[in-house]
């Protein structure tokens, strides 16, 4: 398996020529295809691994280099390759490899392409620096590169003042996660004395319940930054800033996931606790509904989708909460399919509409674009979760688990599943269809996009539609990794500990097979109510946005302080303004006037200010008289002669 | 012969006299006077306490004193010209452009 160093290390190749010889020799065309083979290199290591990992159910754990020592624990770059990371890693690199070459056709004519594909190879190598590593420095090390990487890309075109702004915005919120990640990972250090996940693993089993909370909490605050989990959301709808390949594979389908996939390669430290896998779960649900929420009422068609990235993140950590972790991991792989799909069939719009955002300006685009509007309302179906799609066979597996676990959670994944298929049909049907609201000037030019554009669509639609019924392979692949019967990692004592923490999971059956699960849900009371709930928000989005019965703008009306409170994103922007924005403005205030104004400004002028002073009291001594000068000489030799004299 | 206290205490006096017309004289020439004694003072001393050592360096010097105390005489005069030319006096009174 020794091959597995190329997964990492082809995208930070391809980084390093096109950083260093991007403008100069490569420019437009080459520096985007250097970047689409060195990402599809990775991209066939890693199905290879991954054919090997599914064969044998191996794990491999290899040390490439090593960083650093402390005490007697060294810090290594290595490769944890097992079904966990693999199906991660598979991930990452497969829908990098169709959203780069869907990018080298969306930047076309930037003057900053190479820059522009630099950093998504940046981007990759530290993404799969994350999923790859087996301890949690390099894992750090990933995550921090990662929102390095996130940060360049949203502010990529930096004259913009919004880019910028959101740029900054994305680092900062993502600084308060990673600093309760960091100290997650300080405390596990001084506890298990390393940070190898296995020798982690092997220590759980005598550690005290407090600190194994404590120590998951504080790892799944940096995941709630990096996965824009309520209350640390904010930044991912502003991150739409960026250019549409970014928001598709950064702010989507990979790296917003690398916080569902840490909890789920920490699963045994997070099922060791209740209260941790309580937290994951209420999270994950507040998330879900409360982002469909606020999606429901956006009409920029890039921050919509984002809204929905933020409800699907929702789910997954709701999955993992639950102790559907092989669920949420499904949800993840799905969920990067079908978003990386929907976010580059709105790029696809972009492109044709010359970067108009407002969907209330959209209109009857469709027949214009018919491969665009195909893998769309494709990708929107797999979303609202209607069969045959994927969406349906990750989706509904969180929602029917969730009624026999907990019925709060339940209730509220069950109502955002309904405003899912609402706004994305909302979106779909303002967009695509509806009445004709476009800009004449506009409406000439609509086209459908070039072939590096849509077959990257055309083969993510395929996914979409395929992946649902492997199912069966994707559960039974990820068991030596998430289930703990399987795991081959663990000693028997810890497996009983995670067993138990679990065991809220046990009763829980889930047909594994697609085609058994398809007829359970056709056939049973809850999986015709689900099913009904997402055909239910595509009607009542047909009725209000495309037939017209009702009117969309009285409905507002009649529940305008609903209306308002959506519209506003449940004022978590206003309030976050107010306190720390204003906060920190005004605390700035007050140490300038304080520290700067009075300590500083008061020594430096204050010295100079005395200098004045006393210079002005002993120029008054100055009397301009030669005789008087005289007088003081004379004095003075007289002193210092009798001293002289005295001392001797 | 005459003890070399003698000479040493007219020295003395010698150097009190100059300095105190330094001191209280108003004209800038006879204050320059002044100095003159003050250092021809300094020249009896010089003397006086080679007698009394039986040395020379002190006579030697005395001469290059005498030589220094004419160009200086030379270059304080030239000074106080200017000073009259400017001011169209010479009294040290009226010449306090050094105050405070």
């Amino acid at each position: 398996m020794e091959y597995l160093w190329i997964i990492p290390f082809s995208p930070l190749v391809a980084f390093i020529i096109i950083g260093l010889f991007g403008y100069k020799f490569l420019r437009e065309p080459l520096s985007g295809i250097v970047a689409v083979i060195g990402v599809a290199i990775s991209a066939v290591a890693s199905i290879i691994g991954f054919i090997d990992v599914a064969k044998t159910g191996n794990y491999y754990d290899l040390k490439l280099y090593n960083w650093m020592s402390i005490g007697d624990y060294n810090i290594s770059v290595s490769i944890l390759w097992d079904p966990l990371s693999a199906l991660m890693t598979c991930v990452v690199t497969c829908v990098s490899t169709f959203i780069f070459i869907f990018a080298t056709g969306y930047m076309k004519g930037d003057e900053s392409y190479p820059r522009f594909f630099a950093y998504l190879s940046l981007f990759v190598f530290m993404m799969l620096m994350l999923t790859l590593s087996d301890n949690l420095v390099q894992l750090f090390f990933g995550w921090e590169g990662v929102g390095l990487a996130s940060y360049l890309l949203i502010g990529f075109w930096h004259y913009k003042k919004s880019a910028a702004n959101a740029a900054m915005e994305s680092f900062v919120v993502n600084r308060v996660g990673d600093w309760l990640f960091l100290l997650g990972i300080l405390l596990a250090f001084v506890t298990f004395g390393t940070l190898d996940y296995l020798q982690i693993f092997n220590k759980l089993a005598g550690v005290d319940y407090v600190i194994i909370t404590a120590i998951a909490l504080l790892l799944f605050g940096g995941a709630v930054g990096k996965s824009a989990q309520i209350p640390l959301h904010i930044w991912l709808p502003n991150a739409m800033e960026g250019p549409t390949p970014v928001s598709a594979l950064i702010h989507a389908a990979t790296m917003v996931a690398a916080g569902v996939y840490m909890v789920a390669r920490l699963m045994p430290v997070f099922a060791s606790s209740e209260v941790a896998l309580d937290t994951v779960m209420f999270v994950g649900t507040m998330s879900a509904f409360i982002a469909a929420t606020m999606g429901l009422v956006q009409n920029d068609i890039k921050r919509i989708i984002a809204y929905s990235t933020l409800s699907q993140l929702g789910y997954m950590f709701a999955a993992e909460g639950l102790g559907l972790f092989s669920e949420g991991m499904f949800h993840l792989t799905s969920h990067a399919v079908f978003k990386a799909l929907l976010f580059l069939g709105s790029g696809s719009v972009l492109i044709a509409l010359h970067h108009l955002l407002d969907i209330q300006k959209m209109g009857q685009i469709g027949r214009a674009m018919p491969i665009t509007t195909g893998t769309f309302l494709i990708g929107a179906l797999a979303l609202a979760g209607i069969p045959p799609f994927v969406g349906f066979f990750s989706k509904d597996p969180i929602i029917e688990g969730a009624y026999e676990i907990n019925t709060f959670v339940f209730l509220f994944l069950w109502g955002g599943a309904f405003l899912t298929a609402f706004y994305i049909f909302r979106l779909f049907f303002l967009t695509f269809f509806d009445g004709d609201r476009l800009d004449p000037h506009l409406r000439e030019h609509v086209h459908e996009s070039p072939p590096n554009m849509t077959i990257p669509l055309i083969v993510l639609a395929t996914a979409t539609v395929v992946l649902g019924f492997f199912k069966e392979f994707f559960i039974n692949f990820l068991k030596p990794s998430l289930d703990p019967a399987y795991m081959k990692f663990l000693p028997n004592d810890v497996k009983a500990l995670v067993s138990e923490g679990l065991s809220r999971a046990h009763h829980v059956h889930i047909e594994p097979n697609a085609f058994s699960f398809l007829g359970h849900s056709l056939t049973s009371f809850l999986g015709i109510l689900i099913l009904a709930t997402a055909i239910a928000g595509i009607t009542l989005a047909y009725v209000m946005y495309q037939i017209r019965r009702i009117d969309p703008v009285k409905i507002g009306d009649m529940f305008q302080p609903i209306y308002k409170l959506f519209y506003n994103r449940w004022y978590f922007d206003h309030i976050y303004y107010a306190i720390f924005v204003y906060g920190y403005y005004k605390l700035s205030k007050v140490l300038w006037f304080v520290g700067d104004k009075v300590i500083i400004d008061g020594i430096v002028d204050g010295s100079g200010k005395g200098s004045v002073f006393a210079g002005g009291v002993l120029g008054k001594t100055q009397l301009g008289r030669i005789s008087g000068y005289v007088l003081q000489m004379l004095i003075g030799v007289v002193i210092f002669l009798s001293l002289f004299l005295f001392l001797k | 012969m005459v003890p070399y206290e003698y000479y040493v205490a007219l020295s003395g006096l010698l150097m009190v006299l100059g300095l105190i017309g330094v001191i209280v004289r108003k004209n800038v020439i006879a204050m320059l006077i002044s100095t003159e004694l003050m250092l021809n003072a300094v020249n009896i001393a010089f003397v006086a306490f080679d007698v009394k050592l039986h040395d020379v360096v002190g006579q030697v010097f005395v001469f290059f004193i005498l030589t220094i105390a004419a160009a200086e005489a030379a270059v304080g005069l030239g000074l106080i010209m200017a000073i009259y030319r400017m001011k169209k006096d010479v009294d040290v009174e009226k010449l306090t452009e050094l105050k405070g």
